[in-house]
């Protein structure tokens, strides 16, 4: 074991330097574990924690409707019950906000939060400059922003802003917000009045879309017994969900374990990349060693020893690569709260969990030694006579079982280490089958372009000729590299394209939509005053479309249980407020595909027509009986047809449709959809004069919405752009490795090259020469795995509009060229510049 | 003592069959110096090489102390290597990333010499590189790399020692200090020694000396009679 030892350290002390970039490989790869496990493990530890601040309450009761009589009356049951410490109400609704005395500025739709004293029960609202939070901040007309809408209306503190018919006082800006976890999503930046105020303001007007919530603060360890008795309890009141703090927590915490091992597939992609470049390396650093491994048999070394001796160096290496990758991922994790802390919520604590550090570890020592074993048994084959004859080829036609057997061990554990990381074997097996598959396609194309070069061979120019003779050079790793650079190329070029894609998907749209903005919530008695706005403004006749909320109570006079259906989307369906219109004909972008559509007089018997989605969905046919509350009425009406809607080419589209006779008289609000005035003036003003009329109206503002997916998207993509820079970054370092191992080879060939009479200048051309066309490859095979990803995914996945984005490509492969380009070239330098006469004399 | 019987060596080259060896016996006694000579090609490499294991021959058997290596696996002949035989090769082969003392140090680790570290001093003393056993072997002279592949040889007390043109790559000066390092330890261990060599005047030191041409033993001459340990005469 002492040989095995001391050999292994002096040969590291000697040749570390040339296994450099095996330990990068194997840091960026732990790093990047290590690292996004601590983080989401943090958060969970967090979110565990802090359960309560999430939802700022023990035990929430919310619905969409105001609370009827007899909710209200369950209600106050509650909160004099004898494990309840208090209780608060909350609004949350969409609504527009203007500036006072700022003509010209534009309405903004915002996520208003109208609240009750005390408030929070858990965590804590922190204001901008330290200021302290208490309901008497709120209180006679006081309101609370966050800072993107002061920007956005170019406000301070102090300034006057119109909420429905009353005017407010910004007095402090909102930093953080307990319970707010995910905002990315939301239509506009949140503002916080007090809940009297609301009601003044008539923003809960009928058919306000706001959400009624009820906290509650319970006795310790109450809560979970109070929802069970509540949600019986309410259990018959349509629309009212009852939760306690305890079931968002576990549906956080499973969401965030999923999270947490797709993320780490994504570090075991780099690993696993890393590892296939460390398996080449291994492969040529053996036959860089067959005479010493010879000399070392000669004295008496046997296969055991010595290949313990060498496998002990890889496990070494990998031990300093994962520890340096640990290193890595706690300079990452210091670095996010500086970069990322205000974006997320919650007070984590930033720091390594030792469960995540020792992940990492192990899995960067399981990496090193499962891609490194198959080169090292090569050892074995390694015969000590090549001291004393240089013929190696001695039978080795005879079938290898240890080789065998290792190789399926290798695999197997393979499979097994990306099921743990994925926490699901068959997740597991597909991501090793899908790299696997990935690996062989970018393999075969790049046998096809070297196979293809080889015909440039026979070309006249000596330079071309010599350089790309170089990639066929013994011992070079022409096709790893290839596979590798051309991989981390294909996932930068394809997430950009896609990108590029979806991005004109969406400005397409905007160019010929038919509408533009959406006015929603517009009363009966405002009718005729909006549409004179609309008028005005766009020059068109205004539609203003009647709708009525409703939901689904009974499926052929059954009442619908939600438990028995087993299909999700049919349960999404059957529990959603539907919003329905009622109308005698057909629009344009509807088909009829079932029955027929009703005579255009109102009929004495309620009668709808469904989309295409519940007649799938929900297996609804002809002649079933649908029964909707609306506003706690109940209407039956039959299906008399199924109608399919084009959605990419509508303004409005409805899943029910009323026949005319049944819902005129229902409590109603109307909508529109419209082509407003381009940005600019004439939009703002056209805005603004229809919220100072009508305060209650919103309006959703296509642009902006736009804006936001278009924000979301950049942070996707600029997230996935990153990881496919790692993965770029490992291919980077497999081609140094490659170079630098195949180093004395290249200053042999220059120096002889030089004796023969050729000059730096052409040295230097050759080894341009090489590596263009290598990173042209690279490029190439990036970009068509690139082309082929984006056409895939845009015509299967998203179903839009593929076309090919010139610029990226380009870009891309270009890059790609400078790149491999500049790193062959400095990696290469002593070749260029080394006298030939030392060298020569070396061999 | 080796003794081999019928030993030929048969290699194929493209496709044509090449024999180095033809059926040679030869039968060599514990401590006998015997310089091995003949013209290039003519097998003496080749012979030394089955004898210290490092091949295996076509036909024929070969017996080191009355074991039969033929029939020896490599394991097992690394074994018998690691405690019985010592080489010198012509072009020296240190190991390039250990330094002097460590290339010493290497066979004594492999079977696990307790006092190796104080050996290897010593040996570095004998063989008059006192102050460089730390340099590494591309910053020795090739005579300071043969003296260090000659201690590494004597190492573990090899009862063997296989020397394959051992003043080849030397200059005569070199070459014959080197020699004369060799004898020296050889004489005072009683080691057995085959060395093949070109130079005439070195084989003529020899106990007795063997001349190959084209695989075959064409003389075989004693040239000085010592008393070696042999259970039966010369």
């Amino acid at each position: 074991m002492n040989f095995v030892w001391n050999m292994a350290y002096r040969e590291l002390r000697a040749s570390w330097h040339r296994l450099l970039f095996f330990f990068l490989c194997i840091a960026v790869g732990v790093g990047s574990i290590v690292s996004l496990r601590s983080l989401i493990q943090k958060v969970s530890a967090s979110v565990t924690s802090e359960a309560r601040a999430l939802m700022t309450a023990d035990l929430q009761v919310s619905s969409n409707n105001q609370w009827s009589d007899e909710t209200r009356t369950i209600l106050e049951r509650y909160i004099n019950h004898g494990s309840v410490l208090g209780h608060t109400e909350i609004i949350e609704m969409p609504t527009m906000i203007s500036a006072v005395n700022k003509p010209g500025s534009v309405p903004k739709l915002v996520e208003l939060k109208a609240v009750q004293a005390p408030y929070p029960f858990y965590g804590q609202m922190q204001l901008a400059g330290g200021q302290l939070y208490t309901h008497s901040l709120l209180e006679g007309q006081g309101l609370l922003a966050g800072q993107s809408l002061l920007t956005q209306l170019e406000l301070k503190v102090g300034d006057e802003v119109r909420l429905g018919k009353l005017n407010f006082t910004i007095r402090g800006v909102i930093e953080r917000e307990p319970g707010n976890t995910m905002n990315a999503f939301s239509f506009g930046p949140r503002v916080m009045i007090d809940y009297a105020d609301a009601q003044a303001a008539g923003l809960l007007s009928f058919g306000a879309r706001a959400r009624y919530r009820l906290l509650f603060k319970t006795r310790e360890g109450e809560a979970v017994k109070l929802t069970r008795q509540l949600r019986r309890e309410l259990e018959s009141q349509p629309g009212v969900s009852v939760r306690s703090y305890r079931d968002s927590e576990n549906r956080l915490a499973e969401s965030l374990n999923r999270v947490e091992d797709y993320l780490s597939l994504i570090g075991l992609i780099i690993l696993v990349l890393g590892g296939i470049g460390i398996s080449s390396v291994t492969r040529v650093f053996v036959q860089q060693k067959m005479k010493t491994i010879a000399i070392l048999k000669c004295l008496g070394g046997d296969n055991r020893r010595v290949l313990g001796a060498y496998l002990l160096q890889v496990l070494g290496l990998g031990l300093v690569g994962s520890l340096l990758g640990v290193l890595l991922a706690a300079l990452t994790v210091y670095l996010v709260p500086r970069y990322l802390g205000d974006r997320i919520p919650l007070n984590i604590e930033y720091r390594l969990t030792w469960e995540a550090t020792l992940q990492g570890l192990s899995i960067g020592l399981l990496i090193s030694f499962l891609f490194s074993v198959l080169p090292l048994l090569e050892i074995r084959q390694i015969k000590p006579i090549l001291l004393l004859r240089n013929d190696t080829a001695t039978g080795r036609q005879r079938v290898d079982w240890v080789r065998l057997g290792v190789g399926a061990s290798v695999l197997l554990a393979l499979i097994g280490l990306a099921s743990w990381q994925a926490g699901s074997l068959k997740i597991g097996g597909i991501f090793l089958g899908g790299l696997a598959v990935t690996a062989l396609l970018l393999s075969l194309v790049a046998s096809f372009l070297i196979h293809s070069l080889k015909q440039v061979r026979h070309i006249r120019s000596f330079v071309l000729r010599q350089g790309i003779n170089s990639l066929y050079r013994p011992g070079n790793q022409t096709k790893i590299i290839l596979m590798a650079v051309g991989l981390g190329a294909f996932f930068v070029i394809g997430v950009r394209s896609l990108q590029a894609n979806l991005l004109d998907e969406f400005s397409l749209n905007l160019n010929d939509v038919a509408a533009d903005m959406y006015l929603i919530n517009i009363q009966k008695d405002q009718q005729a005053e909006v549409a004179a706005l609309i008028k005005k403004a766009t020059g068109a006749e205004a539609k203003l479309i009647p709708v009525v909320r409703a939901r689904i109570v009974k499926v052929n006079n059954e009442d619908v249980k939600l438990e028995r259906r087993r299909n999700p989307a049919g349960r999404g369906l059957l529990s959603r407020e539907y919003t329905i219109t009622y109308r005698p004909n057909l629009e344009e972008n509807e088909t009829i595909i079932r029955g027929k559509i009703w005579e255009p007089a109102p009929g004495s018997e309620p009668e709808i027509s469904i989309e295409e989605a519940l007649h799938n969905d929900l297996k609804l046919d002809l002649g079933d009986q649908l029964t909707f509350d609306i506003a706690g009425r109940h209407v039956t009406a039959k299906i008399t047809s199924v109608r399919r809607v084009d959605w990419r080419n509508s303004r409005t589209g409805f899943l029910i449709l009323f026949r005319p006779g049944s819902l005129e008289q229902a409590p109603q609000t109307l909508i529109s959809a419209i082509k407003g005035p381009p940005p600019g003036q004439a939009r703002a003003a056209f805005q603004r004069d229809l919220v100072d009329r009508s305060p209650n109206l919103s309006i959703i503002d296509v642009f902006d919405i736009v804006e936001v997916g278009r924000r979301i998207l950049n942070d996707i993509s600029l997230a996935v752009t990153f990881v496919g820079a790692f993965v770029f970054l490992a291919g980077v370092l497999i081609l140094i490795g490659s170079i630098a191992m195949t180093k004395f080879h290249r200053l042999y060939e220059a120096a002889i090259l030089k004796t023969l009479g050729a000059k730096k200048k052409l040295i230097i051309y050759t080894v341009l020469v090489e590596y263009g066309a290598l990173g042209l490859l690279a490029g190439l095979i990036g970009s068509a795995a690139a082309v082929a990803l984006t056409w895939t995914v845009c015509k299967y996945g998203l179903e839009i509009a593929w076309h090919f984005v010139p610029a990226i490509n380009f870009i891309g492969v270009a890059v790609t060229v400078l790149l491999v380009t500049v790193v062959g070239v400095a990696s290469s330098w002593d070749v260029m510049i080394k006298k030939p006469l030392g060298i020569l004399r070396a061999e | 003592m080796i003794r081999l019987a019928n030993v030929s060596k048969v290699v194929t080259s493209g496709s044509e069959k090449l024999t180095i060896l033809h059926a040679v016996e030869l039968f060599i006694p514990n401590g006998q110096f015997v310089a091995v000579v003949g013209p290039s090609g003519s097998g003496k490499s080749t012979l030394l090489g089955l004898i210290a294991g490092l091949d295996a021959p076509t036909s024929g058997e070969i017996f080191i102390d009355g074991e039969n290596i033929t029939r020896m696996s490599e394991d097992e002949l690394a074994a018998l290597r690691g405690a019985k035989v010592g080489f010198i090769f012509q072009a020296f082969h240190l190991i390039p990333s250990l330094t002097a003392y460590e290339n010493i140090l290497v066979p004594m680790e492999i079977i696990g010499i307790r006092d190796a570290r104080e050996r290897a001093q010593r040996l570095l003393d004998d063989v008059g590189l006192h102050d460089r056993g730390h340099h590494y072997p591309s910053q020795l002279s090739g005579g300071e790399q043969q003296r260090v592949a000659i201690a590494r040889a004597f190492s573990n007390d090899p009862q063997i020692l296989l020397a394959d043109e051992p003043t080849g790559n030397l200059d005569s000066k070199n070459g014959r200090h080197v020699f004369e390092l060799l004898l020296r330890l050889n004489r005072e261990r009683g080691t057995t020694l085959l060395l093949v060599t070109h130079d005439h005047s070195l084989a003529d030191l020899a106990d007795r000396k063997i001349s190959l041409r084209d695989g075959r033993i064409v003389e075989d001459r004693l040239l000085h009679f010592r008393i070696v340990d042999c259970g039966f005469g010369i």
